[in-house]
């Protein structure tokens, strides 16, 4: 019997000597990582519903009696795959499209779930006075912000880009079993090089996605560790009232919009830089065009130095900085 | 004997009000102090700034540390209870235990489910499944399992029924406490505790009140019991405080030896209950 067990058994207060002086930062970051998502597991829940859905979509159409590739044209009927005789490289692209359109809608309801995550994090644990039991253990205000920060901006993203390919891939070898079976339409089609640059350009838009958003989060936490109640109603009410205020005066006095073109450009600023508005979806006549191919086309170069990328980076490390010292000296248990 | 906290002068304002009014207090190794007050005397306010969770002015030093700029590292030889309704009704008992392995170098996983095991907790049920003296247990498992120099327990029994209550105390006494620990307790329950502690501080509206070791208190303070005919001889004695029993009146003197007053009546040391109501209302009444 070892002496750990030993002494439990016997009831004896733990060893001192046997336990290691301190825990490794990283470990105990790891340790509130996990914790959140205990706390919050529609974190990584509802994307899956929502791939699930997309997946069940997809089944129920294969199964349904008007899927089975066979349209009326002309009063007669006709199997599709004789009407889209699609080339290989349309098929390609298409794949792309599967990519970049299953990775967008788990995207939207993780942001939609994140963002009431953050504007929660810090309020529900000074609501249930759960922080004096948090705080009564070593962990530094700093650490435990940051940690909600890398939940929303680094492990709900990667968990998202995880699913994401999961479920492409099956929605994939779904439909590619279905159209060997002569039922199903050709569509898509497999190439590898291909379907890897739409992954390095999904991971792209999403690793500048989260710089760009990054003060917002951090915005999040600050009225999350601020807000006596309805941190929701604190972020919406004063942009509301400040839109409401700026239009009237504009509208009256004629001055420029100013806080609802700063709005409109920390929305969809990087967008601009990076150049989605000309991005092609779709080729010469009615080919699709690979969301892959955007890796030349599109200017990321830029749009990862823009100046006001990283000026938002500085503002969200300042945010988060103040929502640490916020939940430091904040008493109100 | 080294002192674990040292307070002078500790102020803490909320409005008008002065919830320390320049406190000042020392706590030694190996004690186990009570920190007794009426409701709104400070004896929270006093906690917070010890464990470095509210901002306050003075100077005080916590195991050496400054709990304002040092909190961070001050916690890890430090452990408190606020009171039962602390620990998040989503948590579950497995991922309490896997969060503290995870975060505290000093707790001990087998020490805690050990403890647990005496219960009837099952390790997979959330807290808000738990009944509240369960919560307690559980609360207690954790803390017991961490090998802190210094717990501070804010009414760490409040809500519970006699039963817990006293096997909370029983096992923090038998399975916790040593010379190398102190422990810290605010708590309205006085009668029961008393034999607990080995000094207690009295606080009230912000001032310490009293502050003394229990062996102490016996050759500071004594209780006369006279017939009521006898009261007037002893009520020249200035006692601080005197109340009617049966027919007897039972005074409270401090600084009178036993042999001044054993005459008069019956002696015995005040029990610090009775003490605490005689500060109280000695103080209320200035």
């Amino acid at each position: 019997m070892n002496t750990e067990v030993a002494d439990a058994a016997a009831g004896a207060p733990p060893n001192a000597t046997a336990a290691p002086a301190v825990i490794h930062p990283t470990r105990t970051l790891q340790t509130l990582v996990r914790r959140e998502f205990w706390e919050h597991p529609a974190l990584w829940r509802a994307p899956l519903f929502a791939g699930g859905a997309l997946v069940a979509v997809l089944l129920i159409a294969i199964f349904s009696r008007h899927a089975h590739g066979v349209v009326i044209v002309d009063g007669h009927s006709r199997v599709l795959s004789d009407i889209f005789n699609l080339d290989t490289a349309t098929k390609v692209a298409a794949h792309s499209l599967l990519q970049g359109a299953v990775w967008l809608v788990l995207s939207i309801i993780a942001i939609v779930v994140a963002s009431f995550y953050l504007l929660d994090c810090l309020y529900a644990e000074r609501k249930d006075r759960s922080i004096l039991f948090w705080k009564s253990l070593p962990v530094s205000d700093g650490l435990t912000v940051a940690s909600k920060l890398v939940v929303a901006l680094v492990a709900v993203p990667l968990i998202v880009f995880a699913m994401a390919i999961g479920l492409e891939l099956l929605g994939f070898a779904i439909w590619e079993l279905w159209s060997l079976t002569g039922a199903g339409l050709s569509v898509f089609s497999w190439d590898t090089l291909a379907w890897l640059r739409t992954e390095v350009v999904i991971f792209l838009v999403m690793l500048l996605a989260l710089l760009w958003y990054a003060p917002v989060a951090a915005l999040f936490l600050v009225v999350s560790a601020w807000a006596r109640r309805a941190p929701v109603l604190w972020v919406l009410l004063p942009l509301i009232f400040i839109e409401v205020v700026e239009q009237i005066f504009s509208a009256i006095v004629g001055t420029p919009r100013y806080f609802a073109h700063f709005v409109n450009y920390r929305v969809g600023g990087i967008w601009v830089h990076l150049g989605i508005p000309h991005a092609r979806l779709f080729g010469h006549g009615d080919s699709i065009h690979p969301i892959g191919a955007w890796l030349g086309e599109l200017n990321f170069a830029g749009a990862f130095t823009s100046l006001d990328l990283w000026l938002g980076v500085i503002a969200a490390a300042a945010l988060t900085y103040a929502a640490v010292r916020l939940r430091r000296y904040r008493d109100e248990t | 004997m080294t002192a674990i906290v040292e307070a002078k002068g500790l102020t803490k304002s909320f409005g008008a009000t002065r919830a320390l009014d320049g406190v000042s207090f020392a706590i030694e190794t190996g004690r186990i102090v009570g920190l007794i007050g009426p409701n709104g005397a400070g004896k929270t306010t006093a906690l917070k700034a010890i464990l470095g969770l509210t901002p306050f002015g003075g100077d005080l030093k916590v195991l050496g540390l400054d709990p304002r700029t040092q909190r961070d590292e001050l916690m890890r030889d430090v452990c408190f209870m606020a009171d039962v309704a602390v620990l998040p009704r989503w948590l579950r008992v497995i991922q309490a235990l896997d969060y503290c392995s995870g975060v505290h170098p000093r707790f001990d996983r087998a020490h805690a489910m050990e403890f647990l095991r005496k219960t009837d907790i099952g390790l997979n049920s959330r807290v808000r499944e738990l009944s509240k003296g369960m919560v307690t247990q559980l609360h207690l498992a954790l803390i017991l399992a961490i090998d802190a120099r210094f717990l501070v327990l804010d009414e760490p029994t409040l809500g519970l029924d006699l039963l817990y209550r006293r096997k909370f105390y029983d096992t923090l006494l038998n399975d916790y406490f040593d010379k190398e620990r102190t422990i810290l307790l605010t708590t309205h329950q006085v009668e029961e505790v008393e034999n607990l502690f080995t000094d207690v501080i009295f606080l009230s509206h912000g001032h310490i009140a009293l502050s003394s070791s229990v062996e102490d208190l016996g050759s500071r303070y004594v209780q006369l019991t006279v017939a009521a005919e006898q009261a007037a001889r002893a009520r020249a004695l200035k006692p601080f405080y005197e109340r009617e029993v049966f027919g007897r009146v039972a005074m409270i003197f401090e600084g009178h030896t036993a042999a001044e007053l054993g005459a008069l009546g019956e002696l015995r040391t005040p029990s610090i209950a009775d003490l605490f109501v005689a500060k109280m209302q000695g103080t209320a009444t200035t």
